[in-house]
C-alpha cells in the first residue's frame, strides 16, 4: 500500500487529430502533444494531442490512440501504444513498426525521455528518468476535507447574531513523502501547480468521500511546500501541499 | 448531536403498520430536522391513528458511525413496520423488511454526531468586552438582550471531520445551528462561525465551533 501522485495534462483541443498541422495550431502545448517520425516516413512528423485536459495515464492512452489513426497527411503505418510501468517508474512509447519520438515543449520532461531522441529508430523507447507527470510515494497523509470560506459572525442590535459565509471550495491538506528519485521529479513542478488526482492507495480505486476518507483525491493545487529531505543522507523527501477542491 | 441548518427538507412519506393497522403519513417540506421528527411523532401518537390507545411511542436520537450522522431510533410498545418510504427521506427512515419493536434509521439529513458528541459548555447570557476610562466603565448591548457566549467543543474521527465539512458546504447562509444540550435536555439554537479542527491523536481531531445565541 502506497502512495501515488499524477497530474494534469492541459489540453483544449483540438479533439484527437492527427496531422503536421497540430505544431502550427498550438495554443498552449507545453504538455499536450506528443508526435513521432516513422522510418518509412522519414520526412512526415506526426502529431497526437488530447482532445481535452486529461489525467497522465488517460493522456497516455488517447496520444498511442490518436497516433495510430491513419493521418490526413499519410504517413503512419504502425499502432502505437505509451504505457507507464509503476516498477521501473518509466513511460514507454512503442509501436508496431521502427519510429523515432518527438517531445515538443516540455513534454520530454513531462514523461521523463530526458534522453537525446535525434537520431536512431526503433520499435520501443522508454525514458530515461521518472516522468514529471507521475510520482510514486513512499507515504501520503490526506487530511479530510475543510470548507474553505470566508465566515462573518457578527452581532446586531438587541441580540442578534448572524454568521454570514462565502466559499466556493474545500480544501485538503496532504503531506508527501517519496524517495530522492522521485522528489527529482516533483521539483520539475509539473505537480505543484495545476490539476492534480493523489491515490492514498495505488489499489484503491474508489474517490474520496465525506464517509470515505481513504480514497483518492482530485483537486488543485494552491500551495506547495518546497521538497525537504529527511533522514541522514536525504533518502526521502517531504512535501506540503494545499490541494483545492471545487464545490 | 448537532442539526446544521442546509437545504429544505423535501416533502416525505411512508406508512406505518403495527399489527393489522397500516396508516400513511405525509410530512411536509420543512426547513427544520428536529421539528419534522417531533410531527412525525405526533401523528404516530395522534387520536385518529388506528392503533391508538393499543401502541405508545417515542424517538431518540443515535450516532450513525458510518457516516458520522445522527439517525432516528423510534421505539414503539408493540411490533411495528414501516414501509413505502418515500423517495426524499430526508429522517433517514429505514424499512426493515419485518415488523419490529424498535426501528433505527440511516444518517439523518444535515446531522452530525461526532464520536465524542457535541458539548456546550457556558451557556449563559454574556455581555461582550467594554471600553473603560478614568471615570467608569460601559459594557456594550442592552441588559437581557445580551448573547449567549458558549464554548462549543467536539472530538470526532476522520469520516466525521469529513462529515461537518460537507455539510457545511450545503449550509444555509446565514449559517444556523441546532444542538442538543445533554445537561438541560434541550436544543440550543446558535449562529454558527468558524469551525476549528486540529489533531488530537493519530486518529481522531478536535473540533472547536465558535457560535453565538440569541437572547
Amino acid at each position: 500500500m502506497s502512495g501515488r501522485i499524477l497530474g494534469y495534462g492541459y489540453s483544449e483541443g483540438p479533439a484527437a487529430q492527427v496531422g503536421s498541422a497540430l505544431a502550427a495550431t498550438a495554443a498552449l502545448q507545453a504538455v499536450n502533444a506528443v508526435a513521432a517520425i516513422e522510418q518509412a516516413y522519414p520526412g512526415t512528423t506526426v502529431y497526437a494531442r488530447t482532445a481535452a485536459t486529461a489525467l497522465f495515464t488517460a493522456q497516455l492512452t488517447e496520444w498511442g490512440t490518436s497516433l495510430t489513426l491513419p493521418s490526413p497527411a499519410g504517413g503512419v503505418s504502425g499502432s502505437y501504444t505509451l504505457s507507464y510501468n509503476a516498477s521501473t517508474r518509466r513511460v514507454t512509447f512503442s509501436c508496431t513498426v521502427t519510429f523515432r519520438p518527438v517531445m515538443p515543449a516540455n513534454v520530454a520532461a513531462w514523461l521523463g525521455f530526458t534522453q537525446d531522441l535525434s537520431a536512431g529508430w526503433a520499435a520501443s523507447w522508454t525514458g530515461e528518468a521518472v516522468p514529471g507527470a507521475c510520482v510514486e510515494l513512499v507515504a501520503v497523509t490526506v487530511e479530510p476535507l475543510e470548507d474553505w470560506s470566508q465566515v462573518d459572525l457578527a452581532e446586531y442590535e438587541h441580540g442578534r447574531p448572524v454568521s454570514t459565509v462565502w466559499g466556493n471550495h474545500q480544501v485538503h491538506r496532504v503531506q508527501l513523502i517519496a524517495t530522492g528519485e522521485a522528489a527529482t521529479a516533483l521539483r520539475l513542478g509539473f505537480l505543484q501547480a495545476g490539476k492534480v488526482r493523489i491515490y492514498q492507495d495505488i489499489d484503491d480505486a474508489t474517490p474520496y468521500g465525506p464517509a470515505y476518507p481513504g480514497g483518492y483525491i482530485e483537486g488543485f493545487v494552491i500551495a506547495a511546500s518546497e521538497p525537504r529531505d529527511d533522514g541522514d543522507l536525504a533518502e526521502l523527501w517531504s512535501v506540503r501541499m494545499l490541494i483545492g477542491v471545487p464545490r | 448531536m448537532l442539526y446544521l441548518h442546509g437545504q429544505t427538507l423535501a416533502a416525505h412519506s411512508c406508512d406505518v403498520t403495527v399489527g393489522i393497522n397500516t396508516d400513511s403519513y405525509a410530512g411536509g417540506s420543512a426547513t427544520d430536522l428536529v421539528t419534522a421528527l417531533a410531527a412525525l411523532v405526533a401523528w404516530l401518537e395522534g387520536a385518529g391513528r388506528p392503533w391508538f390507545g393499543a401502541a405508545t411511542w417515542s424517538a431518540a436520537w443515535v450516532r450513525d458511525s458510518a457516516t458520522g450522522g445522527a439517525a432516528i431510533e423510534l421505539t414503539c410498545s408493540a411490533t411495528f413496520e414501516v414501509t413505502n418510504i418515500s423517495v426524499a427521506n430526508p429522517l433517514g427512515l429505514y424499512a426493515a423488511g419485518a415488523p419490529a419493536l424498535t426501528m433505527t434509521g440511516t444518517a439523518a439529513q444535515g446531522t452530525w454526531w461526532p464520536k465524542s458528541d457535541v458539548a456546550i459548555h457556558d451557556h449563559h447570557q454574556e455581555f461582550g468586552e467594554g471600553e473603560a476610562c478614568g471615570n467608569g466603565a460601559v459594557r456594550p448591548g442592552v441588559p437581557g438582550t445580551a448573547l449567549y457566549r458558549p464554548r462549543v467543543t467536539a472530538i470526532g474521527t476522520a469520516v466525521d471531520a469529513g462529515r461537518i465539512s460537507y455539510l457545511t458546504t450545503v449550509a444555509s447562509s446565514p449559517r444556523q445551528v441546532k444542538i442538543y444540550h445533554h445537561v438541560a435536555a434541550a436544543w440550543r439554537t446558535y449562529a454558527l462561525g468558524d469551525i476549528e479542527r486540529r489533531e488530537a491523536t493519530t486518529t481522531l481531531y478536535a473540533f472547536s465551533l465558535k457560535v453565538l445565541g440569541a437572547a
